[in-house]
């Protein structure tokens, strides 16, 4: 993924917003918060891209057809958030696949 | 064995005996010719237990006497998987006897792969035991209304004390009814898991065997299925992260998907040398059938397909060795690629065997109908050739949307065929979801493009394949996310240069070490016409290639080596009386 370690400090919207739109190819005003994140066209293999990162950075595990769905994304932001504190992604059997080798 | 591949007679042929093919080499001895009705693993044999829609029991036996089972299991967890591209011809040597045998061998891989790659300690130990002891196991992904769409899934695992309760249905899967392990797909909290279940250990509870599905080839193979009722599993089931059962299953298929190949390669090999044969034994109109210019023509093209696939195929099971992270493109491409072409390769023998393709006795005890229904296997499994479009064109889309960077990756390591690599264990390389943008194959085209200088007719058809490149990759710049014919085509495209680079960088990286036919111009020549007229391009034949190359392949026939670049020496041919009946010149 490209998001660097120093991204980690961002709001979980704003680096996701970000994180969208690069895989995406469109501008960050493009990417919706309020309306089903199904709209804006993911792919799965995009979508999975983002359930990985996202289990990454915050320890929430979002599963990727979620991100093809009817939820809007400041309810999976909200998710993500809620699941950050004492969050410990580097526990359990393995990296998650497309972590990076 | 001291010369498993024939090298140039420049090359020394001490290191012979350490390239990555030993074993394959060693194999090849102990299996014996399977044009030899007698030999265990022969093609006579197969074709008996074809016709009774029998499993091959003598073929299974001799593969596993032969330690065959032993190469699915890495050196890591004690088996003899040392390397992918060792296994990818370990794959050819089976599959050039009998593809019901390395087809359930490559069952049972891909429910190993994801165990080998994520498993714990217990589950890869339990694992590697099981299959080293001969037993088969089965991956449990597909079911009757999720085939591609592995997010219909309906099979749930459902959290209970001290374990999971399975109830589902898989059904068209390898090994379903005789295997003793199984990889099981579920959906589960919070999404989809992976769970290995021992039949064993469930002792029959909740677990019903559906019966083997009849099929046009692989008649032997226990294609099946299973249903799981309230199936128990301990805590200990779950294979890696709980939630991440597709991205794993993708991963699984990079490894699966690329080997496959090997299977399609091996049939081909057996298709072209039978079509050989008989135009070789054939008299008409006064001579030698192969002394026709059409008959020649179609096996040199058939053979040039085959080269064509060999040379993607290789570079892609090496990939798995030395640049595992190209494989969620790479694997996708070779899977489109090599399994087709192989196919392709194997009609043109039918049109040289004639009638005789049609017949299930005489030439190769009627090996070829046999090998023409197996075979068309091949390009459906593990992925439809739509649905490798389609990962193709995601992967290209993907990427095409960010940066790229420069290559990275040594072409000489990634076309050192045949020179050993420190693979990575499994889990030391786990599989990406993308491929990164980044692709030496066809970014570094130009150069081998350039490296043709001197040879006008070979850079030309080279220009061309760079031209369709720079189109393509324009083309997916403009690609929406979603699934449109023209994306496929484009994928289509660039499947076919990257088989072509593939070719290309085989001349330029290692001709000199392989020595013989990949020193001849005339593969090359045959191979890129192959391709580029593949692309939709009028091609001007080259008659004096077609000739050379069909000469190759009676000398490496008369010679017992494979019909390869990296021609393994073949277990002593046996070769049919000239006074059978089947070679008397009837109509």
């Amino acid at each position: 993924m490209t998001t660097k370690p120093s991204d980690r400090a961002e709001p979980t919207g704003a680096w996701l917003v970000s994180l969208i739109a690069e895989l995406l190819g469109i501008d960050k005003e493009q990417v919706p918060t309020d309306r089903p994140i199904g709209e804006l066209g993911i792919d799965s293999l995009t979508a999975a891209q983002l359930s990985v990162e996202v289990e990454e950075r915050t320890g929430a595990n979002i599963p990727l057809q979620r991100f093809l769905g009817g939820e809007t994304l400041a309810e999976l932001v909200a998710e993500a958030e809620h699941a950050k504190p004492g969050a410990s992604p580097a526990a359990g059997r393995g990296k998650a696949p497309g972590a990076g080798e | 064995m001291t010369d498993p591949i024939a090298l140039s007679p420049a090359a020394p042929a001490a290191p012979a005996a350490r390239t990555s093919f030993e074993a394959a080499a060693e194999l090849e001895q102990i299996l014996g010719c399977p044009f030899d009705p007698d030999n265990a693993m022969s093609l006579a044999r197969g074709v008996r237990a074809d016709d009774l829609e029998a499993e091959p029991t003598a073929a299974y036996e001799a593969a596993w006497s032969a330690g065959l089972h032993e190469h699915l299991v890495p050196v890591s967890e004690g088996g003899r998987l040392a390397s992918f591209e060792s296994l990818l011809a370990v794959v050819r040597v089976a599959s050039r006897r009998e593809l019901v045998v390395s087809v359930g061998l490559g069952s049972t891989m891909l429910a190993t792969v994801g165990v080998w790659l994520w498993g714990d300690d217990a589950q890869r130990r339990r694992v590697a035991e099981l299959v080293l002891g001969r037993a088969w196991g089965t991956a449990g992904i597909s079911e009757d209304a999720a085939g591609s769409d592995l997010l219909a899934t309906a099979t749930r695992a459902t959290p209970v004390d001290g374990g999971y309760l399975l109830n589902g249905k898989k059904w068209l899967v390898g090994n379903g009814r005789r295997s003793r392990f199984a990889t099981v797909l579920a959906a589960s909290e919070p999404s989809f898991g992976l769970f290995l279940l021992d039949f064993d250990a469930l002792g029959g509870q909740g677990v019903e065997r559906l019966p083997k599905v009849r099929t046009h080839g692989l008649r032997g193979h226990d294609l099946s299925g299973f249903t799981l009722e309230n199936a128990r599993l301990g805590a200990g089931a779950m294979i890696g992260r709980p939630g991440r059962g597709i991205e794993m299953i993708s991963g699984m298929l990079q490894f699966t998907r690329t080997l496959i190949g090997g299977s399609s390669l091996g049939a081909a090999d057996t298709a072209l040398r039978l079509a050989l044969r008989h135009a070789r034994g054939r008299k008409l109109y006064g001579g030698s059938a192969l002394a026709l210019g059409p008959v020649r023509s179609l096996l040199a093209r058939g053979f040039a397909d085959l080269l064509v696939a060999e040379c993607t195929e290789l570079a892609a099971a090496r990939a798995l060795d030395v640049a595992r992270e190209r494989m969620p493109l790479w694997s996708a491409v070779a899977k489109y690629v090599v399994p087709q072409l192989c196919v392709d390769a194997v009609t043109a023998c039918g049109e040289v065997l004639s009638a005789r393709a049609y017949l299930r006795e005489g030439i190769g005890d009627g090996a070829y109908q046999k090998i023409v229904r197996d075979i068309a296997i091949t390009p459906v499994f593990e992925g439809t050739q739509l649905v490798l479009l389609d990962t193709v064109r995601s992967q290209l889309t993907s990427a095409a949307r960010r940066r790229g960077g420069p290559p990275k990756l040594a072409l000489s390591l990634l076309f050192g065929f045949g020179e050993p690599v420190a693979t990575l264990a499994p889990r030391e390389g786990r599989p990406g979801l993308v491929y990164g943008g980044v692709d030496e194959v066809v970014q570094l085209l130009d150069e081998a493009v350039a490296a043709l200088h001197g040879d006008a007719e070979l850079t030309a058809l080279g220009r061309t394949l760079l031209a369709v490149r720079d189109e393509t990759r324009e083309a997916f710049r403009g690609f929406p996310t979603h699934r449109t014919p023209e994306a496929y085509e484009a994928a289509r495209r660039h499947c076919l240069v990257h088989a072509a680079a593939c070719c290309l960088h085989t001349w330029r990286e290692r001709r000199d070490a392989l020595g013989g036919l990949a020193t001849d111009r005339a593969w090359l020549s045959l191979a890129l016409r192959r391709v580029v007229e593949r692309l939709g391009f009028p091609v001007t034949p080259d008659r004096e290639a077609e000739d050379r190359l069909v000469h190759r392949l009676t000398e490496l026939d008369d010679d017992d080596r494979a019909f390869s670049l990296v021609p393994l020496r073949l277990a002593p041919q046996h070769r049919e009386s000239r006074t059978r009946p089947d070679l008397r010149s009837t109509p």
